[in-house]
């Protein structure tokens, strides 16, 4: 399992990326706790992964936020901007690429269709 | 289940007074929902107690909100630690360097009078920056990593301005030359950082004029 985060860890952003894009606005509880939800618990991101990264891209302009107040507190939403939309998808490129050029060599006689 | 808003000023208030982030207003907030969310959701799941629940999530964060002793940033909790170094990697090593490279590329000319000027220019351009940097602190209406990291040793950067630029001027008028240049890396060195730190302040303004349209 340790070693299977070690795998996601350098796809973080671009797992982050992908889920603002769909879900238009996400908060970082949130984040966390939707990709547990998709990946059945297998994939687990740390809060202290997930706000240097959030920040990290807040920083380069690939994320706008937006606060609100919630249930009595702040709300520190994050969504894609019109930079971090194009990079999503060049991310995105990357990502299948590499998937591909895994299965090819992990398993050789499987086709993926993407 | 819900927290109460005695229990959520609770949290806030373990977070400025236990955990030094007092002066981090947006990530408090931000961490303060985070936490906040993860005390209901193991208050619900776990049938605990809200002074169960805490204690048991402020334990899955310590690693990240306690102050690491032995790191050059030891007074301020690691996640804000680990954002200072990222910014010194970008910013200052950067800024060191090219302060390097600028004095070391003037050394060939050390006998014309034009890098005095050049570098008299750089004292302009830093003295107006430095002003408006200290403006933009002084307008600061919230406390954040990004102000925070500002303000840290400005003081000692404005002074140290300062003082090498009078040396400067004592020395060239002593000599009734423009020849010497003692201040020449203080000088352009502290205008760099004034620059980085007033890029810094810009980028801050968006964090505080979304803080205050919720506070």
């Amino acid at each position: 399992m340790k070693k299977q985060q070690q795998l996601y860890k350098g796809s973080l952003n671009t797992i982050i990326m992908k889920l603002l894009e769909q879900q238009g606005k996400m908060y970082g509880y949130e984040i966390t706790q939707k990709v547990k939800e998709i990946t059945q618990g297998e994939m687990n991101i740390t809060e202290g992964a997930l706000y240097p990264a959030l920040h990290k891209m807040e920083a380069d302009g690939f994320l706008d936020v937006e606060m609100d107040r919630v249930d009595g507190r702040i709300r520190k939403y994050y969504k894609l901007t019109e930079s971090g939309v194009k990079e999503t998808v060049s991310r995105m490129e990357e990502l299948d690429n590499f998937i591909r050029n895994m299965q090819t060599i992990v398993n050789p006689n499987l086709k993926l269709d993407f | 289940m819900k927290l109460t808003t005695d229990q959520i000023n609770y949290i806030d208030y373990v977070l400025k007074k236990q955990y030094t982030f007092e002066n981090f207003e947006d990530l408090r907030v931000e961490l303060l929902d985070h936490i906040a969310s993860d005390v209901e959701l193991k208050m619900q799941s776990d049938n605990m107690s809200f002074d169960d629940a805490l204690p048991n999530v402020l334990h899955k964060w310590n690693d990240e909100i306690a102050c690491d002793r032995n790191s050059y940033y030891n007074s301020v909790p690691i996640i804000v630690a680990k954002l200072w170094k990222k910014l010194d990697w970008k910013y200052n090593y950067f800024v060191l360097l090219l302060t390097g490279i600028l004095c070391f590329g003037s050394m060939p000319f050390g006998r014309e009078v034009w890098i005095t000027y050049a570098m008299y220019s750089i004292a302009c351009i830093g003295l107006v920056l430095g002003i408006y940097l200290l403006n933009l602190l002084r307008r600061n209406q919230f406390n954040t990593v990004l102000s925070m990291y500002a303000k840290n040793k400005i003081k000692l950067y404005v002074g140290l301005f300062a003082f090498a630029l009078i040396l400067n001027i004592g020395a060239n008028y002593s000599d009734g030359d423009l020849l010497s240049r003692p201040a020449l890396f203080v000088v352009t060195h502290t205008t760099l950082v004034f620059a980085v730190r007033t890029i810094i302040m810009r980028k801050n303004i968006k964090i505080e004029n979304q803080l205050l349209k919720v506070i």
